[in-house]
């Protein structure tokens, strides 16, 4: 016996055994050809020498459930458990998907289906009169509640501590606290400052988190930690802490990948990730291009900056106009009144020759020593520089160049989907030309709202939802802070 | 001695030369405005020491410690934003069994080790090349000689 998702290329035998299974009630092809083919249905088959039985699920996102569309098994395989086994691939992939609930149809003389659907936790809810036509039999309408992992999440790479609460997909606490302020007499985050931050906001964020959730840690499943990439004294206070919450309570720690985390917030945005998609994370410390085709086994890193991060490029920028930590807002703030068309700034790595090795990855270094020259220049030359259009123009650049580089991703792996994450997202001009350029080229633009995009406690406790949602085992506690992490590695076991 | 790189692409070949003549316990002190090429060229002493994952960088991180393919840890780090010997020592760094490139070296640093190599670039010139200067100071680099081919 084998199971499989199936595809199209299965409708002729799924036809077959239709006809022959419901004859005068079998469902048309037309109907069967557009389930198999839909993003929001997962169908499955049993084999033995050809197809034997088929189950159907429906999950419509953000609906929190799921329906059972069909499930039959032809009579020469019956009495075997093939039923159940179909109907536990239904369920687990309900569980997968978030869903808290699935619903079912079955007619009220099917006794063998009805008894099968009870003894897997299936309860009666509703009776429908004249359901099935042209028979005119009632339908029995049954529903299985689904409790889904309640998962605390620890966020502690780089200068903010997040801790998030999340049930399955949904959102249940996400409280934060930056210790931004103390880095900006430094001009930049400054390691040890941050970890010794961590080390004292972590058990009153924690606090907050339960209160925000209405939660007690006794109610908490598990426990998920981001252990990497980012600053490894931040990331190992941060591990510590969820370490010694999963040894106290006795709960399974899931060790997560931060930069994943950023696409898994989408998540807790839509109650899904609508996948394959292509995310752009610009931060402070990272400017990475993914995609993603599975959050948990197919994420691939197509580019990244070889140089400055976006971030650290606006930083140095507005060092260079002698404007203070963190750059970002300050430059964002003076360049709207400045004309971004005032000065032609370079875009790094988009000339063809860097198509081949650096396609999908990001230089700012080059547009850095323009403004700089550009400033010097005018001051060796006793002239005034409009620092507006300064301001106006580097972000142009940045902006244009990250987004012509995304939206080459898209169309290059032929992906209908941008997902932006990060810090740098608070950039208004960013987000503005996001849409107009997703727009032209027929892509969704997706940008979950801000406290998901910046770093985050939620995303983390989202990932470790999602693995233990797919039945993946919990990390031991043999995992250390990587500062390195690849993105590929969404969980260190 | 003084040298000409004309090139972003001849700066990071330069890199890769230098790495040849670096041993663990080396540092090397590359100073030069926002934009002289720094980043440049230690993703070419990366390249030349078979670095592990991109050269960025290290401004935000303070430093990054890539293992090599079969040598001592590169070690690279931004010290624009340290003000004291007290602070690069916070930042752990094994010196003794690294290589060590700091970007943005300041006084503090020439006070605190015996031996180093100061590569100053210029970048003056309006196209894109840049002057280099390189020196040696005590007794590890004393008739070192280097031959970049020029």
């Amino acid at each position: 016996m084998e199971f499989r998702e199936l595809t199209v290329a299965d409708l002729p035998e799924l036809m077959r055994l239709e006809n022959e299974l419901f004859p005068g009630e079998a469902w048309k092809e037309d109907s069967f050809r557009s389930e198999l083919e839909g993003s929001f249905t997962d169908y499955f088959g049993a084999f033995e020498n050809g197809l034997v039985g088929y189950a159907g699920l429906s999950s419509v996102p953000a609906s929190f459930s799921s329906d059972v569309q069909t499930l039959a098994v032809i009579s020469s395989s019956q009495g075997k458990g093939l039923g159940r086994m179909l109907a536990n691939k239904l369920i687990s992939k309900a569980l997968a998907l978030g869903s808290e609930a699935v619903f079912l149809e079955v007619r009220v003389d099917n006794n063998a289906a009805i008894s099968l659907y009870s003894s897997l936790g299936f309860e009666q809810i509703d009776l429908r009169k004249n359901y099935y036509q042209p028979s005119g039999m009632d339908a029995l309408v049954m529903r299985l509640a689904i409790e889904q992992p309640i998962v605390l999440g620890v966020e502690s790479t780089c200068d903010e501590t997040g801790i998030g609460i999340v049930k399955g997909n949904r959102l249940l606490a996400n409280a934060l606290h930056s210790s931004m302020d103390e880095h900006a007499k430094f001009g930049g985050v400054v390691p040890e400052v941050a970890a010794r931050a961590h080390l004292e906001a972590l058990k009153p964020t924690i606090a907050q988190a339960l209160k925000e959730a209405n939660l007690t840690m006794s109610q908490i499943d598990a426990i998920a930690v981001a252990n990497g990439p980012g600053l490894a004294g931040a990331l190992m206070v941060g591990i510590g802490a969820a370490k010694a919450l999963a040894i106290a309570h006795n709960l399974p720690i899931y060790a997560v990948n931060h930069l994943v985390g950023h696409v898994g917030a989408d998540v807790l945005e839509n109650g899904t990730v609508s996948l394959p998609t292509i995310a752009l994370l610009v931060s402070g410390g990272h400017t990475s291009l993914l995609l993603v085709r599975d959050l948990l086994d197919d994420v691939e890193l197509l580019g990244e900056t070889i140089d400055d991060a976006a971030g650290e490029a606006f930083d140095k920028v507005a060092r260079v106009l002698g404007l203070p930590y963190p750059g970002g807002p300050q430059i964002d703030k003076l360049a709207e009144a400045g004309n971004p068309k005032a000065i032609r700034f370079p875009r790094g790595l988009s000339l063809p020759k860097d198509m081949e090795a650096h396609r999908f990855d990001f230089s700012f270094s080059g547009l850095k020593t323009a403004v700089a020259r550009h400033v010097e220049k005018a001051s060796d030359a006793g002239l005034e520089i409009s620092k507006p259009d300064v301001a106006a123009s580097f972000r142009e650049a940045v902006v244009d160049v990250l987004l012509t580089k995304a939206i080459n991703a898209c169309e290059a792996h032929g992906v209908e989907r941008l997902l932006l994450g990060g810090g740098v997202v608070a950039n208004a001009r960013l987000r503005q030309v996001a849409k107009i350029r997703c727009d032209e080229a027929g892509i969704e633009l997706r940008i979950p709202r801000f406290s998901l995009c910046t770093d985050n406690g939620a995303m983390i406790a989202s990932i470790g939802a999602q693995l233990i949602m797919a039945g993946r085992p919990p990390s031991g506690l043999g995992f250390g802070a990587e500062s390195t992490l690849e993105v590929t590695k969404v969980q260190t076991i | 001695m003084k040298l000409t790189i004309e090139t972003p692409e001849a700066m990071e070949a330069f890199g890769s030369r230098l790495a040849e003549t670096l041993q663990p316990g080396d540092l090397v002190l590359l100073s030069g405005k926002l934009g002289a090429g720094k980043t440049t060229m230690t993703r070419g002493i990366g390249a030349g020491l078979e670095a592990i994952g991109t050269i960025q960088s290290p401004t935000f991180v303070l430093a990054r410690t890539h293992r090599t393919k079969n040598g001592p840890k590169l070690v690279h780090v931004d010290a624009y934003r340290l003000s004291s010997a007290i602070e690069l020592d916070d930042l752990d760094i094994d010196f003794a069994n690294s290589i060590v490139v700091i970007e943005w070296p300041k006084g503090f640093i020439d006070d605190s080790f015996e031996n180093w190599l100061l590569i100053e670039i210029d970048r003056s010139s309006q196209e894109d090349s840049r002057e280099l200067s390189i020196a040696g100071h005590g007794p590890r680099w004393q008739g070192v000689s280097f031959d970049f081919g020029n």
